[in-house]
């Protein structure tokens, strides 16, 4: 088994809980999913049948002892739906996602990247949902934060891993736009674990954020305040999520509250189940003004070994989305014909991931 | 951030993503069409669609609700997209250079995709407000034009049920007896029957040489702010070189088919004033009818909500989703005969006639003959009427997103919300949407004298950072 050292710097979660057996000494590693999806949508939106590809990342990333450089790239449609002018047609793009040199201090616990880098609320996010190819987290999804940003992040962990924090100051535009003012946005991301004093099957993970910052020509508001709430017990694990905006994508009054609460698990030998419910809010105060979508889903594990003995790296998932929008929230408002969407889903999952070491120049 | 100072961000964000694709291109020319924007309440409504749309999205803010769309097939209707009073035109569907077979149809059709029908009725009540807003002495004008569009709309999609055919075999058939056209668009059609045979825009624009030749008389592009013809650069003879001889063979382009003349045409719409427009002169043969046709640039459809934008999918680029859209929409598929769809690498063109039997509506004309009582109350809601009765029949000759009967649909819509009520909700919205549209003109001004002529957009020069 090749010790997961040089993979760990390709996670924000890998650098925050890194021991000092953790450095790598000097190897490159790689991490590719894919997902491919076939779907039925229901009411038939013009094309209700349709294939398309829900995730595609490729990670690179090379580590010489604590200092590392790290490339993520993703595929994006060059047109956006609705869009006809792109690449070459519509073709899809690799669109780098993260692109961070990095430097380690895993004596101290203590870590710095500049770039662009990481969003830590969607990664950390990202790491205790585990079903990114079927959803990304819902502070991703609704708007409310983008995937990374230009910018630098510092992070310390605690000796045993019972906290750990990062403060990332960026550009506030994401990784989709270039500066627009001369505003940073200042995020403070914070976990704290409580494991040392639970089993060992059992883990509880509380993390919060808070950011300050501003987005557009004009400085609009575009803080978050958020919490989540990770459990995992044997095989089953689940959380609940809770982010508060204040400015959304250039906006200054919205002010929408974000709900998410899932759980997932092996429920018998290969196969799993995995559930998830968002709600936004996207009026304080107003009752009739939110979008709630329920994720469904029953997931059956490929046989497939790996010379890491990691988790397994194949998936066939079958899930059913819902999305219902209030009167208020309606594209159209009060517009019931445009309420309700369903989809049913299934898609093929796969992610490989190695390391190698590198022979010194 | 005071309620100001936070709606002009949200100004300055869309219009600025509206122009995104000419901004770093040809920033002149948007320059161009923000300056016309500033001069005209009307001419900022109608370079600010977008805007519309992303507001009447916005869930985080409080919004108008409707009682309508109470279906998922009426929310996914073939719209115009942009029909506003300025974008009905008679047109000449014929090839008989002295024949009078006029239609009348929404012509500009780059806005068209799928989505609630009551969107192109807003979008007919805000322009109808917008325009009749400056007419002193217009008693409650919003009420007036919604009212009209309410029930303009509303009796047409129940004739049509009743068994009505849903074609428009011309305008005459449409200013029959019993749907009064109302002095403005009589006077249009009047206009086109009398200027199309004299070709009046041909002989304005364009001239002849010693030897017979005809030409567009070309301007200075220093001097070119307004309307105007000027030099094609060498890419651009390239570029139409490339499109006229694809042009040519399209079934659009009549036999023997031959350009006489090609120049820029700058100056022409508002919303798209700075996509890539060309004149082009032609005629088949010598001694034969020489005419005009605009060739130009088609963009992406401004992002109406709800739209079914997965069915946009299936057509190839934008100028085909305009053209196929004309297909469907105008009651005569050869409303313009001369209509066709052009590509050239990753842009894409759509071609039109250009010529005095087009004649569609001017609001500073509407104005003028209100301020001399040409027109008077009764004359914009015929015309307001006439609007919303030809976008009824083209959403019930076009077919549903997923290829349903959409008068069907909007029919069933409608029995369930009442005539009343669709007049009580147009009359509320298009009061809403004047008052917004009166700010934020108010508000764009501020940001062009305060951010300069591109809204503070920087240009993109060199490498990116």
């Amino acid at each position: 088994m090749i010790p997961p050292t040089c993979l760990a710097m390709l996670s924000l979660a890998g650098s925050l809980t890194m021991g000092d057996s953790a450095v790598a000494s000097h190897c490159m590693a790689v991490d590719l999913d894919v997902a491919g999806r076939v779907s039925q949508t229901w009411p038939d939106p013009g094309i209700a049948r349709r294939f398309t590809l829900p995730r595609a990342r490729l990670s690179l990333g090379i580590a010489q002892h604590g200092a590392g450089a790290r490339l993520q790239l993703g595929a994006v449609r060059s047109a956006g739906e609705g869009s006809y002018i792109g690449v070459d047609g519509e073709s899809l793009l690799a669109q780098v996602q993260v692109a961070e040199a990095r430097y380690l201090v895993p004596r101290w616990g203590l870590g710095v990247a500049a770039g662009l880098v990481d969003t830590a609320w969607v990664v950390s996010g990202d790491d205790a949902w585990g079903f990114r190819a079927l959803a990304p987290v819902s502070g991703e999804r609704n708007g409310l934060f983008t995937r990374s940003d230009l910018g630098a992040t510092a992070s310390w962990t605690s000796p045993g891993d019972w906290a750990s924090l990062s403060l990332t100051v960026s550009s506030g535009e994401g990784h989709q736009r270039r500066e627009r003012n001369d505003g940073q946005n200042v995020a403070l991301w914070f976990a704290v674990r409580a494991d040392q004093a639970l089993p060992d099957d059992v883990h509880i993970e509380l993390q919060g954020l808070l950011r300050d910052g501003s987005r557009g020509l004009r400085f609009v508001r575009d803080h978050r305040a958020g919490a989540r709430l990770l459990t995992e017990v044997g095989a089953i694990r689940g959380g609940v999520e809770w982010v508060r905006a204040w400015g959304l994508d250039g906006v200054h009054a919205a002010e929408p509250t974000a709900w998410s609460l899932w759980s997932s698990g092996q429920v018998w030998g290969p196969v799993q189940a995995v559930g998830r419910v968002d709600r936004v809010g996207w009026q304080p105060g107003v009752d009739d003004a939110s979008s709630t979508t329920t994720w469904l889903g029953g997931g059956l594990d490929l046989p497939v070994s790996t010379p890491t003995d990691q988790t397994a790296p194949g998936r066939v998932l079958i899930a059913w989305q819902s999305h219902h929008d209030d009167p208020g929230a309606t594209p159209l408002a009060g517009a019931a014909g445009m309420a309700d969407t369903h989809t049913l889903l299934l898609q093929l999952e796969l992610g490989a991931r190695g390391e190698v070491p590198l022979a010194s120049p | 951030m005071g309620p100001r100072a936070a709606r002009k961000a949200v100004i300055q964000q869309e219009l600025l993503t509206a122009n995104a694709a000419w901004l770093d291109l040809d920033p002149d020319t948007v320059a161009v069409k923000f300056a016309t924007m500033a001069d005209d309440p009307y001419d900022f409504m109608r370079g600010s669609t977008r805007l519309f749309y992303v507001d009447m999205a916005e869930a985080t803010l409080d919004r108008e609700r409707t009682a309508a769309v109470s279906t998922a097939e009426a929310a996914s209707v073939h719209l115009v997209g942009d029909p506003h009073p300025e974008n009905l035109s008679f047109l000449k569907a014929d090839d008989d250079t002295t024949g009078h077979k006029m239609v009348f149809e929404w012509v500009d059709l780059d806005a068209s995709t799928f989505g609630p029908y009551l969107l192109d009725l807003r979008k007919l009540v805000q322009g109808s407000s917008v325009l009749t807003a400056p007419l002193e002495g217009c008693e409650d004008c919003v009420a007036l034009v919604a009212e009209a569009a309410a029930e303009g709309y509303f009796e047409e999609i129940e004739a049509l049920a009743e068994g009505e055919d849903r074609g428009q075999p011309g305008a005459g058939a449409l200013l029959r007896e019993d749907i009064d056209g109302g002095e403005i668009f009589e006077d249009l059609l009047a206009e086109a029957l009398e200027e199309g045979p004299v070709q009046h825009k041909r002989n304005r624009y364009a001239a002849q040489d010693e030897d017979g030749r005809w030409f567009f008389v070309r301007t200075d592009p220093e001097d070119a702010f307004g309307s105007a013809y000027v030099s094609l650069t060498p890419r651009e003879e390239e570029q139409t070189e490339r499109l006229l001889a694809q042009y040519a063979a399209t079934e659009a382009a009549p036999e023997g088919f031959r350009v006489l003349d090609v120049a820029r045409r700058l100056g022409m719409g508002v919303g798209s004033q700075p996509a890539v427009r060309y004149g082009v002169l032609w005629d088949t043969g010598p001694d034969t009818y020489v005419d005009m046709i605009t060739v130009r640039e088609t963009r992406d459809p401004p992002p109406i909500p709800g739209s079914n934008v997965l069915a946009e999918a299936r057509w190839a680029h934008n100028a085909e989703r305009v053209r196929s859209s004309a297909w469907v929409l105008w009651s005569h598929p050869a409303a313009d005969p001369r209509h066709a769809a052009l590509s050239d690498s990753d842009t894409h063109f759509k071609v039109l006639t250009w010529n005095s039997w087009f004649q569609d509506l001017d609001h500073l004309e509407v104005a003028e003959e209100w301020f001399e009582e040409d027109v008077d109350e009764d004359d914009l809601k015929d015309a307001i009427e006439l609007c919303a009765r030809v976008l009824a029949r083209s959403h019930a000759r076009a077919p549903l997103a997923d290829g349903g009967d959409a008068l069907a649909a909007i029919t069933a819509d409608l029995d369930a919300l009442g005539e009343d009520a669709l007049v009580e909700e147009l009359v509320s919205s298009g009061r809403r949407d004047l008052e917004r549209n009166t700010r934020d003109h108010r508000l764009f001004r501020e940001l062009l004298e305060e951010d300069g002529p591109l809204l503070g957009h920087t240009l993109v020069t060199g490498d990116l950072e």
